[in-house]
């Protein structure tokens, strides 16, 4: 039942989380002297440094997939009304959700880890460029993914509940979740480690506490 | 005698508007209700609330013994739901779909499954999206009857399938779905397809369960009857029962509810030359009892016990 209900998510999903592996490849080959057509970073920058254009552009690419992403799985559900076909399974319906998000959640962190891992090693390889580089420098950027999980939750809450706040749009999640990302990254900006270990988990808490009521109490019409 | 499914003043409110008001309704374990009613009367609502994907507003629904709302697992198991348009996934192919369906259940029958299938020629490596709606329809029938259910709810099943396609798909589905002890409910806005298989049957108009009584009942109760006047016809129409009334020259025509030999009666004390009593099928029966009429209608079940339980 539950490999059955990943294997529904993953063939759903696939093609989402395949372009926006592609476009985060793009970017950091192209940074690592591929010839990939254009190259997206600063000349002399220090990889994963303050000025460092792959790392943010691959950011900006994994954030906008894992909302897309999260919105998707619920939207096409509620679209192609399939969620009368999934609902009525027998298996409680948090668990269906909780399903859906770990495999929309686990492909956003793939698709911003990957590429991301990939091009630290390069940085990290001596002789691949000629900037100095030290893993710690890479913290910030680690640290920094945790924006991911709230732009996906912010998206999945929005799919769930398409006619929801915000002229019957699910927007208000949408802005929620890109707030929240924000966020993150103005905490980053400032380095305040401690507002992220507090904001983080409080803002997940209330997006699956969120996504929790909306499963439990939202009409199936 | 158990009942399979059960509700108390069941309502349901879209902003103000009651799509469901109050409905009340006992089915027996066994039974074949046919849940009738005009678009927008509330049917599907109504189906929705019973199964808990709607959550009433009022009231309270029981399947097999389990609340609605709140359906565990094991009970949703025993119980087959064919949705409106057959919602499936479309990339999927037939066989994908069985094979996802399959783990949750407990209970699978596959020889009976892909007898189904072969019964309707249906490849199972057919994508779903290629399929017309008639074969969406038989493959939503072959999945739901797989882990051999002891209530099917099926709303509105045949909608949008032409009739050749309806013919064949209900034919079958009769076959198929009739099992001892085996509940069924199934809506329909197609009188021929519940006349032919319901044992009872309840109309829903604007809302409210007007009728909930056994098919021959609601026939035998529901009667036209022919007047014919000497010369300008006496209008019938105010009188408690009357549903409809149509003059045409000398000849009226009634529509009523209850005992139609006290209209005759009446209208032969007013002056009348002849009456004729007919019997309706449950389409003219339907048609006559819905139609939008400016009086109050009479509630089959209040009227001095016309309709009692089977």
């Amino acid at each position: 039942m539950l490999r059955a209900l990943i294997w529904k998510e993953m063939r759903e999903i696939w093609v989402i989380a395949a372009i926006g592996l592609a476009i985060n490849y793009w970017i950091v080959l192209g940074a690592m002297g591929f010839p990939m057509g254009f190259s997206f970073s600063i000349p002399d920058s220090i990889p994963f440094g303050s000025n460092d254009s792959t790392i943010i552009l691959v950011t900006m690419t994994s954030c906008l997939s894992a909302m897309i992403l999260g919105w998707w799985q619920n939207y096409h559900e509620e679209l192609r009304e399939t969620r009368r076909f999934l609902f009525h399974r027998p298996i409680n319906r948090q668990r269906i959700i909780a399903i859906k998000a770990f495999v929309g959640l686990s492909a956003s962190l793939f698709i911003a880890l990957i590429p991301s891992i990939h091009y630290a090693l390069w940085a990290a390889t001596p002789g691949t460029h000629p900037s100095p580089f030290y893993w710690w420098i890479t913290k910030w950027y680690f640290i920094g993914l945790a924006a991911i999980p709230l732009l996906y939750l912010g998206g999945f809450l929005g799919g769930l509940f398409p006619n929801g706040p915000l002229n019957n749009s699910g927007g208000l999640s949408i802005i929620a979740g890109i707030l929240s990302g924000l966020l993150v990254g103005m905490a980053l900006e400032n380095r305040m480690p401690e507002t992220l270990f507090i904001s983080i988990p409080t803002m997940v808490l209330l997006f699956v506490i969120g996504i929790l009521h909306i499963t439990k109490t939202r009409d199936i019409a | 005698m158990t009942n399979a499914i059960v509700t108390e003043r069941l309502t349901k409110y879209y902003q103000s508007k009651a799509v469901v008001r109050d409905v009340t309704l006992q089915i027996p374990t066994g039974t074949v209700y046919g849940l009738l009613g005009r678009n927008g009367a509330g049917k599907s609502t109504l189906i929705k609330m019973l199964l808990g994907m709607v959550h009433p507003d009022r009231g309270r629904a029981t399947l097999l013994g389990d609340h609605s709302e709140n359906l565990k697992p094991a009970t949703r198991a025993r119980i087959a739901y064919l949705a409106e348009n057959h919602p499936l996934y479309k990339w999927m192919t037939i066989e994908e779909l069985i094979r996802f369906t399959r783990p949750f259940y407990s209970i699978w029958n596959e020889e009976f499954l892909r007898g189904i299938l072969d019964h309707f020629a249906l490849s199972s490596r057919s994508k779903i999206r290629r399929l017309s709606n008639g074969q969406r329809a038989q493959v939503s029938l072959a999945i739901a009857l797989a882990p051999d259910p002891e209530l099917l709810i099926l709303d509105d099943p045949t909608l949008g399938l032409d009739t050749v396609v309806r013919r064949d798909f209900l034919e079958s589905m009769v076959q198929l779905i009739q099992r001892r002890g085996r509940t069924i409910l199934l809506s329909s806005h197609i009188l021929g397809d519940v006349e032919r298989i319901a044992d009872r049957i309840g109309i829903m108009m604007d809302g409210v369960l007007r009728v909930d009584c056994p098919l021959d009942t609601f026939k035998q109760t529901v009667r036209r009857i022919i007047i014919d006047w000497p010369g300008e016809p006496v209008s019938l129409s105010t009188r408690q029962g009357v549903v409809s009334e149509r003059i045409v020259g000398r000849r009226s025509e009634l529509v009523t509810v209850g005992s139609p030999e006290e209209y005759a009666e009446a209208a032969i004390s007013l002056g009348a030359i002849t009456t004729d009593i007919v019997e309706m099928n449950l389409e003219d029966a339907f048609i006559a009892y819905t139609r939008g009429i400016p009086k109050p209608l009479p509630q089959l079940s209040q009227e001095a016990q016309l309709c009692s339980a089977p």
